[in-house]
C-alpha cells in the first residue's frame, strides 16, 4: 500500500464519501466517528445547561430562571451529561476506534450491530430531546420515586423512554467489545499481553451487559407506574419507593466505574508512550480494572445508608466500599512509578 | 459565630454526634492530604530525576516489582479498613437510639415541615428541644422522599413515605440552628427548612406550658378517631372481641398467626392499620379492613398515641396475643 506523509494513500476517510457512505457504514472508525459527533452534541447541550445553572448562581438572589426551570436545568444537564454523553464517550468512540487496531482484527464481531447501537442511541437521544423541549423534566437524574413516577409535572414518561431505548445502544457496544476480545486476537496477542485500554474495556463491557438491563427496566417501570398507575414504587399503591433506589443504584453505582475505568485505560497507554517506558506493573492494573467491575457491584447500597436500611446491611456494604478503592490505588501508584528507571534504589532501599 | 476550637468553614458542633464526626472527617482528610501530596511529589521528583538528558538515550526496562505491589495493596488496604471502623462507630450510636428518648413526631410534605411535641403542641418548621435530652424524631411522608438534615448536630435521615425512620441526637448547646430538607423533593426544596431552638429545661418547660388551649392532645385526637372509625366495635379493652385489645400492647412482643413474634412498635402499629393482613396476631381472623389512603401521617400519629397511652390501662388476664414476657 502506498503511503504518504505518514497515512496509507486510501484509509476509511477517504476510502468512499457522501453522507450515505456514512450513515450506512459498518466501519468501526467511521462508526467512532459518528458517536463522536454525537456524544459531542448531547456535551453541548448538557453543558448549556450548566452555564445557565452557574450564570443563575451568580448572584446570591439569581435573577435568571424560576426555581422550577432551576430545578430542570440540573436534570437535565444530569440526564444528558450521564446517559447520554459520559457512559457512551470514551468506549463507543475510543473503544471502537482503537479496539480492533490493538488487538490486530479487521473490525469488531458484529459490525452491523456497532451500526445499530448507534442508531439505537440517536432514537433514546431523540426521546431525552423530545422531553427537553416540551418543558423539560425536573425529578433529578437519580428520578427518585414517588417524585418520578406520581409527583413531578413534567416531561418524565419521554426522558425515561429514551434512556430505556439508550440502554440498549450500551448493551450491544459491550456484547460487540467482549466477543471481540474473546475471539478475534491476532495469532500471538494472549491475554496479558493485550493493552491495558483493551483491559479496562473488557471489564467496562461487562459492567455494560451486567448493569444495564437493570436501570433501563427499572426506568421503564417508573414509566409504567406514571401511565398506567401500577404500584411498584408508590406506597399508596402498595409499592416500596427504596426498592426503586437499590435497583437505580444496582446500575448506577456501577456505571460510576463505566465512567473511569475507560478513562483510566486511556491514563495506562497515555504515561508509558510519553515516558517512552513500559506499564509498571501490567498485571496489576490489568487485574484492578477486573477487579473494580467486580466489586463495583456490590457496593450499590452505600447510596443509601440514610434511607433506612439495615445497620448491618449498611456496613457490609461500607466494608465493601472501602475494598473497591484498593484497586483505583493500585493503579495510581504504578502509574507513578512508570516515568522513572530506578525504582529499587529510591524505594526499596529506604525501607 | 465561630469559636477558636471549631473548624474553620464548619457549622457549630451542637450535639453528641459532632465531635465524632468531625474528627472522623479530619483524619480522612489528612490521609487523603498525605497521599495526594505524596504521590504528587513524586511524579513531580521522578520527572526530574529521570529525564533523558542526551538525544537517544534509552531508560532502563522496568517491569514490575512485586514487594512494592504488595506494599501498595497492604497500606492502603489497612488505612481503609480504620477509616472503616471510625465510620462504623458513629454509624452504629447514630443509627441505635437510646430507651429513655424525648419523642417528636416529624411529617416532611412538599414543602414544609410540620413537627408535634409530645403533649400536642405543634410548629411548623420549627421545633424546640431541651438541652442534655435525648430527642428521637419519628418521622413520617405525606408524600415524596425527604431528609431532614441539621449541620450542626452532623446528623441526617431521610424521611420516606410509607416507612417510619427515626434519627436521635443529644443537643449539646443551647442555641439556634438551621435545619434542612436534603433530599430533592421538587420545586420548593431549596427552601423546605427550619430552625432547630435548643433551650436549656426550665425554659423548655416554659414554652411548652405558654403553648396556648389550641393544641389538640394527641391522645384525645386518638381517642376520637378510634372511636369515629369504629376501632371500638372489634378491638375491646377487656380482650373478648372479635380483635386483640390493644392494652398495654405498645412495646410488647406480639405473637402472630405464623408463629413468629413482633415488637408492637410505631411502625407495626402503622403497619397494622393501614395493611392488617401484613401481620395477623395469632388467634385472631383476618377481619379489620386496610385503612390505607383514609388516614393522614398526623392521624396515625395521633391513634398511635392513643395505643400509647392504653400503656397505663389494666392488662386483660387473657393477654390474648400478646407474648408471655420473660421467656422467648
Amino acid at each position: 500500500m502506498a503511503v504518504e506523509n505518514g497515512l496509507p494513500r486510501e484509509h476509511y476517510l477517504n476510502a468512499t464519501y457522501g453522507i450515505r457512505s456514512w450513515l450506512l457504514t459498518t466501519d468501526h472508525k467511521r462508526i467512532a466517528m459518528l458517536y463522536l459527533a454525537s456524544v459531542t452534541f448531547f456535551f453541548f447541550i448538557g453543558g448549556t445547561f450548566a452555564s445557565m445553572i452557574r450564570i443563575h448562581l451568580l448572584t446570591p438572589n439569581g435573577y435568571l430562571v424560576s426555581p422550577e426551570t432551576y430545578n430542570k436545568l440540573f436534570t437535565m444537564h444530569g440526564v444528558a451529561m450521564i446517559f447520554f454523553f459520559l457512559i457512551p464517550s470514551i468506549p463507543a468512540v475510543l473503544g471502537n476506534f482503537l479496539i480492533p487496531l490493538m488487538i490486530g482484527a479487521k473490525d469488531l464481531a458484529f459490525p452491523k450491530i456497532n451500526l445499530l447501537s448507534w442508531y439505537i442511541y440517536v432514537v433514546g437521544g431523540c426521546f431525552v430531546l423530545y422531553s427537553f423541549s416540551t418543558g423539560g423534566l425536573d425529578t433529578g437524574w437519580t428520578f427518585y420515586t414517588p417524585l418520578s413516577s406520581v409527583y413531578s409535572n413534567s416531561a418524565v414518561t419521554p426522558a425515561v423512554i429514551g434512556i430505556f431505548i439508550n440502554g440498549f445502544s450500551s448493551i450491544l457496544t459491550g456484547l460487540n467489545f467482549i466477543v471481540t476480545i474473546h475471539t478475534m486476537r491476532a495469532p500471538g496477542m494472549t491475554w496479558f499481553r493485550l493493552p491495558l485500554f483493551v483491559w479496562a474495556h473488557y471489564a467496562t463491557s461487562i459492567i455494560f451487559i451486567l448493569g444495564t438491563p437493570v436501570i433501563a427496566i427499572t426506568l421503564l417501570l417508573v414509566g409504567l407506574e406514571r401511565m398506567f398507575h401500577l404500584g411498584f414504587f408508590n406506597p399508596a399503591l402498595g409499592g416500596d419507593p427504596i426498592l426503586f433506589q437499590h435497583l437505580f443504584w444496582f446500575y448506577s453505582h456501577p456505571a460510576v466505574y463505566i465512567m473511569i475505568l475507560p478513562a483510566m485505560g486511556v491514563i495506562s497507554e497515555i504515561i508509558p508512550t510519553f515516558a517512552r517506558k513500559p506499564i509498571f506493573g501490567y498485571s496489576f492494573i490489568a487485574g484492578s480494572s477486573i477487579a473494580i467491575a467486580v466489586i463495583g457491584f456490590f457496593v450499590w447500597a452505600h447510596h443509601m445508608f440514610l434511607t433506612g436500611e439495615s445497620v448491618y446491611a449498611a456496613l457490609t456494604f461500607s466494608l465493601l466500599s472501602y475494598l473497591v478503592a484498593i484497586p483505583s490505588a493500585v493503579k495510581v501508584f504504578n502509574w507513578s512509578s512508570i516515568p522513572q528507571c530506578c525504582m529499587r534504589w529510591v524505594l526499596l532501599d529506604c525501607f | 459565630m465561630s469559636v477558636p476550637s471549631q473548624l474553620p468553614l464548619y457549622p457549630e458542633e451542637a450535639s453528641n454526634f459532632a465531635p465524632h464526626v468531625d474528627a472522623l472527617m479530619v483524619y480522612i482528610t489528612l490521609v487523603c492530604l498525605f497521599f495526594a501530596v505524596a504521590v504528587t511529589a513524586a511524579i513531580i521528583f521522578f520527572f526530574f530525576r529521570y529525564q533523558r538528558r542526551k538525544p537517544g538515550e534509552i531508560g532502563a526496562v522496568i517491569h514490575g516489582d512485586s514487594r512494592l505491589e504488595t506494599l501498595w495493596l497492604a497500606v492502603p488496604s489497612l488505612l481503609a479498613l480504620t477509616m472503616f471502623a471510625g465510620g462504623a462507630i458513629v454509624y452504629v450510636d447514630f443509627r441505635r437510639a437510646p430507651m429513655d428518648t424525648l419523642d417528636i413526631y416529624v411529617i416532611g410534605k412538599q414543602w414544609m415541615w410540620k413537627l408535634e411535641q409530645p403533649n400536642g403542641m405543634r410548629e411548623i418548621n420549627e421545633l424546640h428541644v431541651p438541652v442534655g435530652r435525648n430527642i428521637k424524631l419519628i418521622m413520617a411522608s405525606e408524600d415524596v422522599i425527604h431528609d431532614f438534615s441539621v449541620p450542626a448536630f452532623r446528623t441526617k435521615m431521610d424521611v420516606v413515605p410509607g416507612h417510619y425512620n427515626t434519627l436521635w441526637f443529644r443537643p449539646t448547646k443551647i442555641g439556634k440552628y438551621h435545619f434542612f430538607c436534603s433530599q430533592y423533593c421538587g420545586t420548593n426544596h431549596a427552601v423546605m427548612g427550619g430552625w432547630v431552638t435548643v433551650m436549656d429545661d426550665s425554659d423548655y418547660a416554659a414554652w411548652l406550658s405558654g403553648s396556648s388551649g389550641a393544641n389538640v392532645n394527641p391522645v384525645v385526637a386518638g381517642e376520637k378517631l378510634f372511636a369515629d372509625k369504629a376501632c371500638t366495635t372489634c378491638h375491646l379493652s377487656d380482650g373478648k372481641g372479635r380483635a386483640p385489645s390493644l392494652n398495654g400492647v405498645y412495646q410488647a412482643k406480639v405473637l402472630l398467626a405464623d408463629g413468629s413474634t413482633v415488637t408492637a412498635d410505631d411502625a407495626y402499629i402503622r403497619e397494622s392499620i393501614l395493611a392488617p393482613a401484613a401481620k395477623i396476631v395469632a388467634g385472631y381472623q383476618p377481619l379489620m379492613p386496610p385503612f390505607q389512603g383514609q388516614l393522614s401521617e398526623e392521624d396515625i400519629f395521633s391513634l398511635t398515641a392513643y395505643i400509647k397511652s392504653l400503656q397505663s390501662q389494666p392488662v386483660p388476664a387473657t393477654g390474648a396475643g400478646i407474648a408471655p414476657t420473660g421467656k422467648k
